[in-house]
């Protein structure tokens, strides 16, 4: 993985809940030249850019711990979901069901 | 507990399920302390100056309050804990400057382009204007993940992030633009044939 030299963001987002406190956003930010070796930050928040304090988000085949907002995956650990090609994507809160999300436009 | 009920918390009341991590109690953290101090002017600039987000100051704020323990400091015998909070948080933005002592200013370094920005982030849908097309879009796009999910990361990086079929090529390690361009007029082709069959199910 070869990442132009350019910071971008990708963003998944939970279904639609009854709750609105069970919804999610979470957003991934590539670094600029980023490679397998990188650290991607992770960001997660509810619907209203409330960041969640505690969680834990399973995406590419991996569950990244969120603290404070704030978690982080590899390029690596990104590289090996697109390569193994897994699809699931949920957010765990702490006592709470998971709610499944997805990969969105923006 | 709900956000409601947090807000009708004293503050005495709101320190222990601040310590909990309780997801309501840090919402009204959010909106009375984080919010009100980055909508100072003087803060503002200083956090675009210093390329600090709201996050960032948030994440900082529960790190210090839980991971360190600071939230035993509050005494309540004086001030607020939004207060109190407020006087960290603009301490954080104060502290972000990379340069306190003056050195060397960042328009100088070499590591900054010409406008010193990073790639704008679209954050709606422009041209997308209604919400059932908007609905649709995404509902075929998931179908499209549930596929394969590189096909969907190449759609997104083409049209959203503008991204050349070399520079896709790269990130995804796809043998070739050519294969890139391949798999980008696959995508398409599948949205398009998703589309008819996601309206016909509602």
């Amino acid at each position: 993985m070869v990442c132009p030299d350019k910071e971008f963001r990708v963003s998944f987002r939970s279904i639609a809940m009854d709750d609105p406190a069970q919804q999610w956003e979470v957003h991934l930010t590539f670094p600029a030249q980023a490679t397998e070796a990188s650290v991607l930050p992770l960001f997660a928040s509810d619907w209203d850019g409330v960041p969640i304090v505690k969680g834990a988000f399973e995406c590419m085949g991996g569950r990244w711990p969120i603290v404070g907002g704030h978690g982080e995956m590899t390029g690596a650990a990104f590289m090996k979901g697109i390569r193994d090609k897994e699809k699931a994507i949920w957010f765990m809160r702490p006592g709470q069901e998971p709610v499944p999300g997805g990969l969105t436009f923006g | 507990m709900t956000y409601e009920e947090v807000q009708e918390l004293s503050d005495q009341e709101l320190v222990p399920l601040l310590k909990e991590g309780v997801d309501p109690a840090w919402k009204r953290i959010w909106f009375e302390v984080i919010e009100p101090e980055k909508k100072l002017s003087r803060n503002a600039a200083l956090m675009r100056k210093w390329h600090v987000t709201d996050g960032d100051l948030f994440g900082q704020l529960y790190k210090e309050m839980v991971g360190d323990g600071k939230l035993a400091n509050w005494r309540g015998d004086g001030g607020s804990l939004a207060g109190w909070m407020r006087a960290y948080v603009r301490g954080y933005i104060t502290r972000a400057n990379p340069t306190p002592h003056g050195e060397f200013s960042l328009e100088g370094t070499a590591e900054l382009n010409e406008s010193g920005e990073a790639m704008p982030i679209p954050v709606e849908d422009k041209g997308l204007t209604r919400k059932e097309v908007w609905y649709m879009t995404h509902r075929c796009f998931k179908e499209l993940w549930n596929d394969d999910p590189r096909k969907a990361f190449v759609l997104l990086l083409k049209t959203r992030f503008f991204f050349s079929s070399r520079e896709v090529a790269e990130m995804l390690e796809i043998p070739s633009e050519a294969a890139v361009d391949q798999i980008f007029s696959r995508a398409v082709k599948d949205m398009r044939a998703a589309w008819p069959r996601v309206d016909k199910e509602g």
